[in-house]
């Protein structure tokens, strides 16, 4: 039996396919269809996902409000009574279920935080104490407690807050 | 976090560029997402189940949102109790 000789242009020629794709097989694939409709909309900050939602603070014309995106219909979800062209959103956050979001935004010159139910279309201010001055939310994925990345006395804290 | 806490997104500095990476906690495997050319990675989200990923990037001086799926990567990390198979007919 005669050996076969491999060139080293050869082998890198036979290998380069398998390792391209082995190379692809480790790299997430970006969801076009929804990257290029979020794109179109206008520019997106503070990204936030729910199991099929995408909660986003969406840039446009001006003005940020917050949107929610129904990943599997790829499409925006009216949220009515959440955004109020007085206010400016600085953080938000969805749940798994996309049933409730949390918000901090800037009202009259101070940060508030709220919580918004979509089945109920309601807000509910959720009260930081003295001195507290909320810059980011982060909503536990069942949607029972929420994590507010707060500013106190110069300090960075995290207060968590149980939800009912 | 994933739901059940096996995957941590974060964001991790290698020299001059901010990577994404999601930990495995379960295997102790650590995937690196660099940022698409051209762009620097601000911000992330991990869908609970561990299936999808948001990336906050600044390319030309414009904020944008890139989703990107995990599935083929990661195995679900699902809500305890939850069904992961079809329900006999």
């Amino acid at each position: 039996m005669r050996a076969r000789r491999w060139s080293p242009g050869l082998l890198l020629s036979a290998l380069l396919p398998a390792m391209v794709s082995g190379c692809m097989g480790t790299m997430p694939v970006p969801l076009n269809g929804l990257n290029r409709q979020l794109e179109q909309a206008g520019g997106h900050r503070n990204p936030s996902l729910g199991e099929r939602w995408l909660a986003v603070i969406e840039q446009r014309g001006g003005r940020e409000q917050v949107q929610l995106v129904d990943l599997q219909l790829q499409r925006p979800v009216p949220l009515p009574g959440l955004n109020r062209a007085d206010a400016l959103p600085i953080s938000v956050s969805v749940d798994a279920r996309g049933e409730r979001l949390a918000l901090v935004r800037q009202l009259e010159g101070r940060s508030e935080v709220v919580l918004y139910r979509r089945a109920l279309q309601s807000l509910q201010p959720i009260a930081m104490g003295p001195g507290a001055i909320a810059t980011a939310v982060n909503l536990r994925a069942d949607g029972r407690q929420l994590a507010v990345q707060v500013s106190r006395d110069g300090l960075w804290q995290i207060d968590l807050v149980s939800l009912p | 976090m994933s739901w059940n806490g096996r995957y941590l997104a974060l964001l991790l500095q290698q020299g001059t560029q901010t990577i994404a990476a999601i930990e495995d906690r379960l295997s102790g495997q650590l995937l690196r997402l660099p940022p698409p050319p051209g762009a620097r990675i601000e911000q992330l989200s991990l869908a609970p189940d561990g299936q999808t990923l948001a990336l906050q990037l600044v390319q030309g001086g414009q904020q944008r949102v890139q989703l990107f799926d995990l599935s083929t990567l990661l195995e679900p990390d699902r809500a305890a109790g939850m069904r992961s198979s079809n329900p006999l007919p």
